[in-house]
């Protein structure tokens, strides 16, 4: 059997077709390579993406559980202020939670519960409760700026960015009602600060290696 | 060989033996190519050099052809490398801005935050731009400040526009620092787009406190929303965390002027009790906002 120029033609076309498909295939395997490179890729701090995330999650579930506990020394004047801020970090815990794939969690940071769970039982007044969250506020804001350090993915850290300046601000507002001066809500100055630590400075975020859910 | 000498039956066996080679080596193939970009021992021009593209920079790409912008599409989507640790802040250190790489660029919108990331990287293009531009609205902000500052008259609020001026010029030179560490120049003028689109207009009709605070507020929430752009979309994420240690500031900025300066309730610092900081481009319709040269 032989071919004529007409089929020769026709296999020719059929050939390139094939090689487009595969080029297509190929290439959307090659943009989910990439995903899964950014997701998978460790930190220099050894935590993926998703991990990340998942810690946030559990540290956002931690903050709601906090002010769930503070809630029944606040005036009801400042409850409100104090639900609305509870919300949002319900809000960042389900944003998280939502791109923590199998890392995401159900419960409240238990380390951080367990070391937050004394300050919580001294607290007998409202000044006391503002001042607790005051506090953790202003780490929240921190620990986000260092995990931007480690978030390889893009997307991770554009969700990221748009939750540090809200923890800032709840920060701030607590302050104002605390009757701080204006210096005071800017605890680390002209930058907010990108360091971790134990629970126990102000001014650093909270460490995963010490809160690890 | 004439038309006539080939045989169908040989071709469509050519044509099977093609597609089984394709299809068993374009997946040995990738996973060669997940152990190259994936390992952080190798430098982008190392990964280029492998890959037999030239390092993507702009420069280069304009001398590209053909079968190499597969590679260098793979080195730029792949983004950040071993490189970036030299500009990244590490956990523990602190939080002042470091120097960047000498890149340039990037470009994603920042994503729904309830939505599975799955933006690509960028090339880092756009980093020097987004600098260059922030540093000049750092600039706009301290010329408006010091415009503004006639009108506040009470001291307690005078005394928060001249704290949060000092920080813009702090951040300016931070940024500046970053700059001129790219090999760029310093900016030392504001945004003037900004200034003509957004600012001038509302000097121009500005008499009392509060309408100069308003002025700042605008600049301030403008300010702080370009930040959280940029931390979606700069090249690495050293650059990422630094412009966000900036941008909560801003934030803070906001929040302050609202409460302490136009004694709004702690409530309305969250318009309709948002919990996400917008993170649209806000410049984006202001022609000749972003700095590209």
């Amino acid at each position: 059997m032989h071919i004529t120029t007409r089929h020769f033609r026709a296999l020719a076309a059929e050939v390139d077709d094939l090689h487009r498909h595969n080029m297509k295939t190929f290439a959307e395997e090659t943009a989910e390579t990439h995903r899964s490179l950014y997701r998978a890729r460790r930190s220099a701090a050894g935590l993926d993406d998703q991990t990340i995330a998942g810690y946030a999650q559990s540290v956002e579930l931690a903050a709601v559980a906090a002010y769930t506990a503070a809630a029944p020394v606040l005036s009801a004047g400042t409850l409100p202020v104090a639900q609305l801020f509870m919300k949002h970090h319900q809000q960042h815990a389900d944003a998280f939670g939502a791109v923590a794939g199998s890392k995401a969690v159900t419960a409240p940071n238990k380390t951080l519960i367990a070391a937050v769970t004394p300050l919580l039982q001294k607290i007998t007044d409202e000044m006391g409760a503002l001042e607790f969250a005051f506090v953790l506020e202003g780490q929240a804001a921190y620990t986000y700026a260092a995990a931007l350090t480690l978030l390889q993915d893009p997307a991770y850290a554009a969700a990221t960015a748009t939750i540090l300046p809200i923890e800032a601000q709840h920060q701030v507002v607590l302050g104002l009602a605390l009757g701080k001066d204006v210096t005071a809500v800017f605890p680390t100055g002209a930058f907010e600060s990108a360091s971790l630590g134990d629970g126990t400075d102000p001014l650093k975020g909270l460490d995963p290696a010490v809160f690890a859910a | 060989m004439t038309n006539h000498d080939l045989n169908n039956d040989e071709i469509r066996r050519q044509l099977r033996a093609v597609d089984r080679m394709n299809t068993s080596v374009v997946p040995r193939w990738r996973d060669a190519l997940t152990r190259l970009i994936g390992d952080d021992e190798f430098s982008t021009n190392d990964k280029a050099t492998i890959l037999g593209v030239p390092s993507p920079n702009r420069r280069d790409l304009f001398k590209l052809g053909g079968a190499s912008i597969l590679g260098v599409a793979l080195l730029a989507a792949c983004g950040s490398d071993s490189s970036d640790s030299s500009s990244a802040t590490t956990p523990g250190s602190a939080a002042t801005p470091t120097t960047l790489p000498p890149t340039t660029v990037a470009g994603t919108q920042p994503a729904d935050t309830t939505s599975p990331p799955t933006t690509a990287a960028n090339s880092g293009d756009m980093d020097l731009v987004l600098a260059r531009t922030a540093a000049s609205l750092e600039k706009l902000a301290v010329d408006t400040y010091g415009a503004a500052g006639g009108l506040i008259t009470t001291p307690a609020v005078l005394a928060a526009a001249t704290m949060f001026a000092g920080h813009h010029q702090m951040h300016l030179d931070a940024l500046n620092a970053v700059i001129t560490g790219a090999g760029g120049k310093a900016i030392t003028e504001m945004n003037q787009a900004v200034y003509d689109a957004l600012v001038k207009p509302a000097i121009d009709v500005a008499k009392t406190e509060a309408d100069a605070v308003m002025l700042a507020l605008a600049l301030e929430e403008a300010a702080a929303q370009t930040y959280v752009f940029a931390g979606g979309a700069l090249s690495t994420p050293g650059l990422r965390s630094t412009i966000m240690t900036i941008g909560g500031v801003e934030a803070r900025h906001a929040a302050v002027l609202r409460m302490a300066a136009l004694a709004q309730s702690p409530l309305d610092v969250f318009p309709s009790q948002r919990g996400f900081f917008p993170g649209d481009n806000p410049l984006a319709g202001i022609d000749g906002a972003l700095l590209t040269a």
